[in-house]
């Protein structure tokens, strides 16, 4: 193979990776049904993104799990329940995993400039927030973060 | 040069060659296009500073910046910079190319953590690790230069070691007691050994013999500190290496620097990994790098560009633990990268000012 094609073909894996990768999660974000948990947490940092809030969402309903299992899923349409294994009669679900017997789902971030993270950790650890997600079938992105019911960055 | 002129002259001394042949060779070797290899780990070195200077300055938020203009920015710049590596692949200045590589695939890093901010993704960082070697891979097999490649192989295989680890292995202090043991255990024998190894068999131990020590000092000390534990459970390995040290000591092919700065690097590791409870943080993460830089200046006198690329790409790391240690903010921590990627620059702009003079220096040592 010529060098020159190798060399494209080198330098467009990795542009062309990227590209889809936002493009993938856009299109989830235009296409996919909205829902808003109200969420718990704490706020550590990665080094990687930058300043976040963790927590958990609360589905309301039992998340435990008893055994270690590779798929579960939370299905929310049309009723809102713990899936084992292959998801059947479920039209929206998230999917994740069991970890030390509790649901993960990882959506357990948001990202937030610094200088807000104390304040806005604190609304989460009051209780005050939410959490606006795109859920389609299995996949799930975080959209907002809603603090008594609007957006963070129009809240005082 | 220096060795080939030194080698020359101990054949004239024992009427080898002649002094004629000795400037004819001279003039040949001379003659030669030469890789500036340390000059090349120096500015990969300080380009790599300065990009995951970039990574922390752009994980800092920009909170008045729309996502889109921030996704759109990133990409436009990472075309530039693949373009650039495309106009410029038949260059045959190496620092050009490899320096343009390696600033794409570590800016490769830094989208990645864009994307992950905007979407608000989450994963495991040794899958972002694994990620990231698998779509820079066929850029950094085209490197001319053995310090990209060392620093890949560096991400993959600490990437794949802490996958294993979260899900095979749970006790670190297990880890950390084992492969100190391994490495004082293995560098004894190999040393005992090492004359009797066929020539291509010493080169891989060797080379075992050298990562085994650079992983402590790299990767387990975060683990270490971290968690808290206690340096009184190395015990067994102490007394392995204090074999080790005695071996160095009695080892009549390395020259008496070689010696003294392989005894510094083995002593220091020890008894960082002794007294880690009790130091400050970055008092530790100092002594690291002097330790790695004991084993650079092995390397440097031994002409060997492989090891000390390797060893400057850990202490590039370390550069990067310490400012996250030390400021709590990654834009702090991303300009002062910056500020040292320059600095790192403007020391090899100097270097290769006034080079010889240092050569001189140096061969009076070595």
């Amino acid at each position: 193979m010529k060098a020159s094609i190798k060399n494209v073909i080198a330098l467009a894996i990795p542009v062309v990776f990227l590209v889809g990768l936002t493009f993938y999660h856009q299109i989830l974000l235009f296409t996919q049904t909205e829902y808003v948990f109200a969420i718990e947490g704490y706020d550590p940092r990665d080094l990687l993104s930058g300043n976040y809030i963790q927590f958990r969402i609360r589905y309301d309903i039992p998340t435990s799990c008893e055994t270690y299992v590779e798929k579960v899923a939370i299905c929310l349409k049309p009723e809102r329940r713990m899936i084992y294994g292959e998801v059947t009669g479920c039209e929206e679900w998230i999917s994740g995993e069991c970890r030390h017997h509790q649901f993960e789902d990882h959506l357990n971030r948001f990202y937030i400039p610094q200088d807000r993270a104390a304040a806005l950790e604190a609304r989460v650890r009051a209780g005050k927030t939410e959490v606006k997600v795109s859920v389609g079938k299995g996949s799930a992105i975080i959209k907002d973060l809603l603090i008594d019911g609007k957006s963070w960055k129009e809240a005082q | 040069m220096i060795k080939v002129e030194n080698k020359l002259q101990e054949w004239k001394s024992r009427g080898l060659v002649s002094e004629s042949q000795i400037t004819d060779i001279i003039k040949y070797e001379k003659s030669l296009p030469r890789k500036p290899w340390a000059q090349l780990g120096f500015l990969i070195f300080g380009i790599t500073v300065i990009v995951i200077g970039i990574i922390a300055i752009v994980a800092s938020n920009w909170q008045d910046i729309p996502d889109s203009v921030k996704l759109t920015l990133g990409f436009a710049f990472l075309g530039i910079t693949a373009y650039g590596i495309y106009f410029y692949r038949d260059s045959k200045s190496i620092l050009i190319t490899d320096g343009l590589r390696s600033f794409f695939v570590l800016y490769c890093m830094a989208m990645i953590g864009l994307i992950a901010q905007v979407y608000h993704l989450q994963g495991d960082g040794y899958k972002t690790g694994i990620l990231w070697s698998l779509i820079t891979v066929l850029i950094v097999l085209e490197s001319r230069n053995y310090f990209l490649p060392l620093f890949w192989n560096v991400i993959f295989s600490l990437s794949v070691i802490v996958g294993l680890e979260k899900n095979y292995f749970t006790q670190i202090s297990s880890w950390g007691f084992l492969l100190l043991f391994f490495a004082s255990a293995y560098s004894f024998f190999y040393l005992i050994l090492q004359k009797k190894m066929p020539s291509s068999f010493r080169k891989g131990t060797e080379f075992i013999v050298v990562t085994s020590w650079l992983s402590i000092l790299s990767f387990f000390d975060v683990k270490f500190i971290d968690e808290n534990l206690s340096g009184k459970m190395f015990a067994p390995a102490y007394l392995a290496s204090a074999f080790l040290v005695g071996a160095l000591f009695l080892n009549k092919t390395l020259s008496k620097f070689q010696r003294h700065v392989l005894i510094a690097g083995v002593l220091l590791t020890n008894v960082l990994c002794g007294v880690v409870e009790y130091l400050p943080v970055i008092v530790y993460i100092i002594g690291a790098m002097l330790s790695l830089f004991s084993f650079s200046l092995f390397f440097i006198s031994r002409s060997q560009s492989r090891l000390f690329n390797l060893v400057l790409a850990i202490i590039g790391l370390k550069v990067f633990e310490i400012y996250v240690r030390q400021f709590k903010s990654l834009l702090l921590t991303g300009f002062g990268m910056v500020f040292s990627g320059l600095v790192i620059l403007a020391l090899l702009y100097g270097w290769n000012k006034y080079r010889h003079r240092f050569e001189n220096w140096l061969q009076g040592m070595i």
